[in-house]
């Protein structure tokens, strides 16, 4: 994940313990939720509107996992030998092998430029890359870093801005006054520009590039919870459970905490588009992930301007990530309409 | 009223002291000095450090921060690593294409998300609303300079409907022209906005329709367009321009690559040329001058409440 | 003594789960000129949906399905728009349970009681202002002209209702529907209010359809009490004979948990069970899960409104049909 120097097969196991935890962790939120009435009226509210849009998710996060289930060794034929030694996902194996010269238009049968016979002619159906990489291939790879980058930074940023926010809100007074200064510095700054110079301090690897965006993007939610828990801490039950002699932090944890857990889950999915719009902004600027749709189509840009123009293959980086994002966007609208605390009670 | 924004300022001011001081810490800890930009990056180490020395960096860090700050609050923010102006002059050159542009595509936003927030917010459940819907999501799912890319290839290349590198021409000098220049990367922003904006619109409306003031109303027998002029559009007013006036700093800053894209002569751009050049001293100026106008938006949405809201204004 | 409203029949439903639940069932009232019909029940009974379907002002996705409303004969429910827009507020007014939130906070209270004047009848703004204040000073509010430019934020609660209720009398309607004009309002308030109601009906000869669920209120201004349970009329009949002499069995538990009747020393009455939410509406009558003279005719089907006892109260009840 760092990108510095972990051996391949602790690569591969690290990747694989993660989707295993994800699915573990899937697999248990899945039976928390349809215990509870409340939820589970929420996600099925959340099917029965946008259908379309949880599945076109499921299917990136589908290939996300098969991205990052890897191992080492086995080779296809044809394959140089480094790659028998690296950690290699299900993915990689599926195009192993498929890798041309250069350029190629898609369904084609030659190169692009020197009109070569290519090794697996009519094969790419979107062609191939300046590395001869199958552009299917390349874009597919993308899902895993799209949602890398979002997934990854909001579980920084949301606990942050959700401690802050909470804890500024429900204590008040000094505290809220020096979370509100710290608040106000950063949002004053220019997003892009924080961004940038951050990623120019910390370095350019993807935990770096995550971080920074969770810098730079952790104060709106802020705000959001601490208007929240300064409402929640007015209502009658937390009063009554003072009268009762709980604790700060018991009234936080069972009682404010929860009544914004459904603003999470909201901010997590609106969150996640606009991080992932951020990297592709850094992308164009040079210094975004390695393998993001944003750097594919920013080392694409030139060849928009040849003659004929080579639109293969930013095509579908493009398509891709505006799916996504359009499907993620859809699926957090909603979201917000099913978790409107004024409806919540209703579905059950 | 006077009185409520001096204690708002007032409020600001350690929140710009602190901010500056982040700004020049951070920038200070980028790698690579700005010396290099004048001397070019395989000079002889006494040419970086007498460089360095022009340029007084060979100073205690404390000391480098006063002498900013002190030239900062007269304006002074130094000289630009590229060319050697003052910054401030440069910015101040700058100015007006950037305010052209937040103009502009402030205008296309807003036209874009009232007609579509009003609409789904009146008629929740029709298929015009499920379109807006989806034009919503859509609209923040491409960053703003593929959708100029894009643009620009379509209308300006291959068409040549409007120019595919923008000048800077002043509304009033050429009107027609400006509107030509500008109108490519203001929609492209303005479309980003209009999918923020929309959304606030219809939800605030939304809100202020189901307040039982409008059942009040509708209960003395006023129509539709009496309810919405009188009751509603008041009411609605102060999230809809919380989330106007905090996007303004954001069309300003946050246009980098739109301008550099459509060869705009803005702040954007300058910002732009100054990373790459790693022009310290304009960068620090451009995050000054930005929070200089988030705290100054701040400070006009406050007096916008009070205008729109008699309950703020007595108190 | 003619007739002004009369509502028979009037059904409005609402989509639950699926089915279309009748919220007001089969309602059916009358009120007489200048008199006072208090519509008496629990919260979730109906009462107030009721209300609000005598001005079309149903709120989404709640629909009129069946019946008719009359005012002076007309049956106002296949009334266009524009015809509703010009009997609220005109016609018949209404004054709501929350004056709270019921004024719009950024407009000045005189202007918005104009408001109410100046859309049904052409008035000249300087003649409409005197009639304003006059009225402001009619129904109690002290130093009219000042606080005909006040904002209701500057007004405290039993203010505020008293500019509802002027609001709803500057046009002079022949009915006025009170949704629980004292509920929000402290005990003293409260009193106050009801007596300005009185003298307000006196002096303008209006019709109230007072909607409440406190028996002292009712006792102190109704002519006649409808109760409603779960959506349907159960009891109707002039107040004297229906507070005196309750026949329904709701009826009698309601008035005999009262505390003034409880005898010292021993438990309060409280009526067993809880009311059902429409989701739960059982079949036949609706009360029998609660009602201590349940018995089989009234799982099949539901009572309706008799002259029975004869003479005293109209009951739906099939206990009071057997043995009255």
């Amino acid at each position: 994940m760092t990108d510095t120097s972990l051996s391949p097969a602790l690569q591969a196991l690290v990747s694989n313990s993660i989707v295993l935890l994800l699915i573990v962790g899937g697999v248990l939120g899945g039976r928390a939720i349809r215990k509870n009435d409340i939820w589970r009226g929420a996600c099925s509210g959340l099917f029965a509107r946008r259908r379309l849009s949880v599945i076109v998710v499921g299917l990136y996060v589908l290939v996300a996992l098969a991205d990052s289930i890897s191992w080492v060794g086995g080779s296809a034929a044809g394959e140089d030998q480094v790659a028998a030694h690296e950690a290699r996902s299900l993915i990689d194996r599926a195009f192993a092998g498929t890798k041309e010269k250069s350029y190629s238009a898609p369904f084609s049968k030659t190169e692009f430029y020197d009109k070569s016979p290519l090794r697996h002619p009519k094969k790419h159906w979107f062609g191939t890359d300046v590395l001869g990489l199958d552009v299917v291939y390349v874009t597919l790879k993308g899902a895993k870093v799209a949602l890398l980058i979002g997934g990854l930074t909001s579980l920084i940023t949301i606990p942050l801005a959700l401690f802050f926010g909470m804890t500024a809100g429900y204590f008040g007074g000094k505290i809220d006054d020096a979370v509100f200064l710290l608040v106000s510095i950063l949002a004053s700054m220019p997003g892009i520009l924080l961004l940038i110079v951050l990623i120019m301090v910390m370095g350019r690897s993807t935990l770096s590039v995550c971080i920074a965006l969770g810098i730079t993007s952790w104060v709106g939610f802020c705000r959001l919870s601490r208007g929240e828990a300064m409402k929640l801490r007015e209502l009658d039950y937390v009063a009554a459970a003072r009268a009762l002699g709980a604790s700060h932090t018991k009234i936080l944890m069972r009682h404010i905490l929860p009544n914004l857990m459904h603003l999470v889950v909201i901010t997590f999915v609106l969150l996640f588009s606009s991080l992932v719009l951020a990297e592709a902004t850094l992308a164009w600027l040079g210094i975004g992930v390695d393998g993001s749709w944003g750097q594919m189509i920013a080392a694409a840009k030139d060849e928009l301007s040849r003659d004929p123009i080579v639109w293969w293959n930013i095509a579908p980086a493009g398509a891709a990530l505006f799916f996504l994002l359009l499907a993620v966007n859809l699926v957090g609208d909603a979201l917000r309409d099913v978790l409107d605390p004024r409806t919540l009670g209703e579905r059950t | 009223m006077v009185s409520y924004i001096v204690r708002r300022l007032l409020q600001f001011i350690p929140v710009l002291f602190l901010a500056s001081i982040a700004v020049w810490a951070i920038i200070y800890a980028v790698p690579g000095s700005p010396a290099t930009a004048l001397v070019g990056t395989d000079a002889t180490p006494e040419a970086l450090a007498a460089a360095e020395q022009r340029l007084g960096l060979d100073k205690p860090v404390p000391l480098q921060y006063l002498q900013w700050l002190s030239g900062a609050v007269v304006g002074d923010f130094g000289d630009s690593a590229i060319n050697g102006a003052p910054v401030l002059g440069q910015l101040a050159e700058r100015i007006p294409a950037s305010l052209q542009l937040a103009f502009f595509s402030l205008m296309i936003g807003l036209l874009l998300a009232l007609p579509l927030g009003i609409v789904s917010a009146l008629q929740p459940r029709s298929v015009l609303t499920k379109v807006i819907n989806v034009y919503q999501a859509a609209a923040l799912a491409i960053p703003t300079f593929w959708v100029g890319i894009l643009l620009i290839i379509g209308l300006a290349v291959k068409r040549n409907v409007f120019p595919s590198v923008s000048n800077f021409v002043p509304l009033w000098v050429d009107p027609v022209g400006a509107f030509r220049h500008t109108f490519l990367p203001a929609l492209c922003l303005g479309i980003y906005i209009s999918g923020i904006i929309a959304r606030f619109v219809s939800a605030s409306l939304k809100d202020t329709l189901a307040q039982d003031y409008v059942r009040t109303a509708r209960a003395k027998g006023a129509g539709e367009m009496a309810i919405m002029s009188r009751h509603v559009l008041r009411n609605s007013l102060v999230p809809i321009l919380t989330q106007v006036v905090m996007a303004i700093p954001f069309l300003f800053t946050g246009s980098l690559l739109l301008e550099a894209g459509f060869g705009i002569p803005g702040l954007g751009a300058v910002t732009f040329e100054a990373i790459q050049a790693n022009d310290f001293s304009t960068l620090r100026a451009m995050v000054f001058l930005g929070s200089l106008l988030f705290i100054l938006g701040q400070i006009l949405t406050d007096i916008s409440y009070t205008l729109v809201d008699p309950r703020i204004r007595l108190q | 003594m003619s007739t002004l409203l009369e509502l028979e029949g009037l059904t409005t439903s609402f989509p639950i789960e699926g089915k279309l639940v009748p919220i007001v069932d089969e309602v059916s009232l009358k009120i007489d000129e200048g008199k006072c019909l208090a519509l008496v029940g629990e919260s979730g009974c109906g009462k107030s949906m009721t209300a609000l379907s005598i001005l079309r002002l149903v709120p989404r996705p709640g629909v009129i399905t069946s019946g008719e409303i009359r005012i002076d004969g007309r049956n106002i429910l296949p009334y266009s728009v524009p015809q509703m827009r010009a009997v609220r507020g005109d016609d018949v007014s209404m004054i709501f349970q929350e004056p709270m939130t019921s004024l719009n906070p950024v407009t000045r209270v005189g202007d918005q009681v104009l408001e109410a004047l100046r859309l049904h009848e052409k008035v000249s703004k300087k003649a409409a202002q005197q009639r304003g204040v006059a009225l402001f000073k009619r129904v109690g509010i002290p130093d009219p002209e000042a606080r005909f430019r006040s904002y209701p934020h500057q007004m405290s609660g039993g203010l505020k209702q008293r500019v509802m209720i002027a609001m709803a009398l500057i046009t002079k309607p022949r009915l006025l529907l009170a949704d629980e004009p004292t509920t929000a309002l402290d005990v003293t308030i409260q009193a106050q209010i009801i007596e300005l109601l009185r003298e307000l009906q006196r002096d303008f000869k209006t019709a109230i359809l007072l909607i409440t669920h406190d028996l002292g209120v009712v006792n102190q201004l109704a002519d006649e009490i409808s109760v409603m349970y779960a959506g349907r009329v159960v009891e109707t009949g002039p107040r004297q004979k229906l507070l005196g002499s309750p026949s329904h069995p709701y009826t009698k538990g309601l008035l005999a948990a009262l505390p003034s009747r409880a005898l010292p020393g021993q438990p309060l009455f409280e009526i067993q069970g809880t009311v059902p939410s429409p989701k739960d509406w059982p079949e036949g009558c609706r009360f029998r899960g609660r009602c201590a003279e349940a018995r089989e005719v009234c799982a099949a089907s539901i009572p309706r409104l008799q002259d029975n006892p004869p003479g005293l109260t109209r009951t739906a009840c099939f206990a009071r049909e057997e043995s009255p």
